[in-house]
Formats: structure tokens, C-alpha cells, sequence
């Protein structure tokens, strides 16, 4: 039997809807969303929101309801704003203030904590952690298991948009069980390799292989991981 | 394995343009050789490589005589 919590001033547009929901004061579901069973949106979010397209942007965005999932019991905080065209898997948490951009894929219990930017043709894999106010650029990979520490940036374009969003435009691609300290500043294009570990405060300019310690700025490798250390 | 242990020391301390001359079993590796996260982890690599033993895979540690203690009981 469908047992569905929708507040007073909730605005829902969309009959996609599982059971058990709840859906908080002021939040708003579009049309083209659907909400899986036990989904949670909390206060003030906003789900299905389609980008807003103007002259000022360097790159093309589907303004086309394209459909957004929210898989069960993933619990969507206060203040969070899921575009169009996003599939986030089960059991995930998206914290307060969170805003994930179209074209975005997110695996099963995924952790994105407060005041996290993911940005348009990101993937996100499996059980992988995001802290707070880190910022995921557009085109980037992240693989299962990683963990992103607070206040990680990345960057995807050398050229800050004079050629436009081309093929040249890339963000990092960060592998399985990556761990990623404080306040990373990573790079375009750059491959983090399956279960480095990027010491806090470093710039990674350059892929870095597998299993291994880097640091500084530029990131070099300082050591491998050590066995209490890995992840897998 | 002191001689050892006390140069594979030297080499992280010499690149913060630290040295010792001794092994002192109270010692930490932390407060008194001021050693970080980043030089434990190199300090257990190369102890792994010489030795073949993780000093931290039971938990943490932190005086010299306790990685003298799990370099012996690795060795045995």
C-alpha cells in the first residue's frame, strides 16, 4: 500500500513516485522525476530542475525534461538542487545545500556531504564518499570506493573557456579506492591510480600511478602504501 | 636491526635536515623526531622492505622500542 508524506507547501509535478515517501516543507519535484521507494526529499530541495540556458554559457545544455531517479531509501537533504538527466543510486545521502548538475550518474550508497558542486558528465561509483564543500567539475570520472576529503577542488579546462567547451575540456579521472586529503586542488585531465592516497594540501599536475603516497605542489610520489594502509 | 633501523630513521630525518646518533627507546616518533603522517608512512614502507613487517598494521604505534618490538617479533 502506497504511504506517502508530502507536506502542505511541497510542490510535487511528477506521478513517479514509489511508496513510503517523504517529501518536506517547500520542496519541489518536477515532472520528470522519478522517486524510488523510501526516498526522503528534505526542506526547500528542488529535484528535476532543468539548467537555465543563456549567451553567456560556452557550451550547449539539453534544456529538455530528461528524466531524474532518485533510487530507495536515498535521503535528499535540506536545500538540494538535482537537474535533470541525474540517476543517483540506492541508499545514497546528498547533505544540505548539495547541487548536482545535469548529466550526472551516482552508483549505490554514495555520501555527497554539505555544500558539495558536481558538475555536468560526472560518474560517481559505489559506496564512494564526497565531504563538504568540495567542488567536482564537468567530465569527470570517479570510481567505487573513493574518499574525498573537505574542501577538494578540481579543475577541467587549461584554457579557462576561450576555445570553448571542446573535446580538450576534461576533468581528472579518479580510480577505485583513491583517497583524497584536505583541501586537494587536482587538475584537468590528470588519472589518480587505484588506491593512492594524495596527501592534504597538494596540487596534482600529473597522473599518478597506482598504490602509491604523493604529495606537494606539484604532487610528486613519495612512497607507496603501506599494507595497513590500503583499501583493498 | 638497531643499526639498521636507526639509518632507515636518518633517511627520513636527514630530508627535514634532522639527524640522530642513537636509538632511544622512549623516543617518539612524533614529539621527539617530529616526524608526520606522510614520513610514518615512508618510515613503514621501508621497514616493510627490510624487514617484511607493517609496524601499524595492529594499530598505532609511537616510541622507538615499540617498533624495535615489531621488528623483532616479525623477524622471529
Amino acid at each position: 500500500m502506497m504511504k506517502v508524506m508530502i507536506a502542505q507547501t511541497a510542490r510535487i509535478y511528477t506521478d513517479k513516485l514509489g511508496d513510503n515517501l517523504e517529501i518536506r516543507d517547500y520542496a519541489i519535484v518536477y515532472n520528470n522525476v522519478e522517486l524510488k521507494d523510501n526516498v526522503l526529499v528534505g526542506e526547500h530541495s528542488v529535484v528535476g530542475r532543468v539548467p537555465t540556458a543563456t549567451s553567456a554559457m560556452v557550451r550547449e545544455i539539453s534544456t529538455d525534461s530528461l528524466l531524474t531517479t532518485v533510487g530507495k531509501a536515498t535521503t535528499l537533504c535540506s536545500n538540494v538542487i538535482i537537474y535533470n538527466d541525474v540517476n543517483i543510486g540506492n541508499d545514497c545521502l546528498i547533505g544540505d545545500n548539495s547541487s548536482i548538475f545535469t548529466n550526472v550518474a551516482i552508483g549505490d550508497k554514495v555520501l555527497i556531504s554539505r555544500n558539495v558542486t558536481i558538475n555536468s558528465e560526472v560518474t560517481i561509483g559505489n559506496n564512494t564518499r564526497i565531504m563538504d564543500n568540495s567542488h567536482i567539475t564537468g567530465r569527470v570520472t570517479i570510481g567505487e570506493n573513493v574518499f574525498i576529503s573537505v574542501g577538494v577542488v578540481m579543475a577541467n579546462d587549461n584554457s579557462f573557456g576561450k576555445f570553448g567547451y571542446d573535446e580538450n575540456v576534461h576533468g581528472p579521472t579518479i580510480e577505485d579506492y583513491v583517497s583524497i586529503g584536505v583541501g586537494v586542488i587536482i587538475l584537468p585531465n590528470v588519472r589518480i591510480g587505484k588506491g593512492s592516497i594524495i596527501a592534504a594540501g597538494s596540487v596534482v599536475k600529473e597522473d599518478v600511478p597506482e598504490n602509491v603516497i604523493c604529495g606537494g605542489n606539484p604532487a610528486t610520489v613519495l612512497t607507496r602504501v603501506p599494507r595497513h594502509l590500503k583499501r583493498y | 636491526v638497531g643499526n639498521r633501523l636507526l639509518e632507515i630513521i636518518n633517511v627520513i630525518l636527514n630530508k627535514k635536515g634532522k639527524n640522530i646518533n642513537e636509538l632511544v627507546a622512549n623516543y617518539s616518533l612524533r614529539k621527539d623526531l617530529g616526524m608526520d603522517s606522510l614520513d610514518l608512512a615512508e618510515l613503514t614502507v621501508r621497514i616493510e622492505d627490510e624487514f617484511d613487517v607493517d609496524i601499524f598494521e595492529d594499530g598505532v604505534i609511537d616510541t622507538i622500542s615499540e617498533v624495535m618490538n615489531k621488528v623483532n617479533r616479525g623477524k622471529e
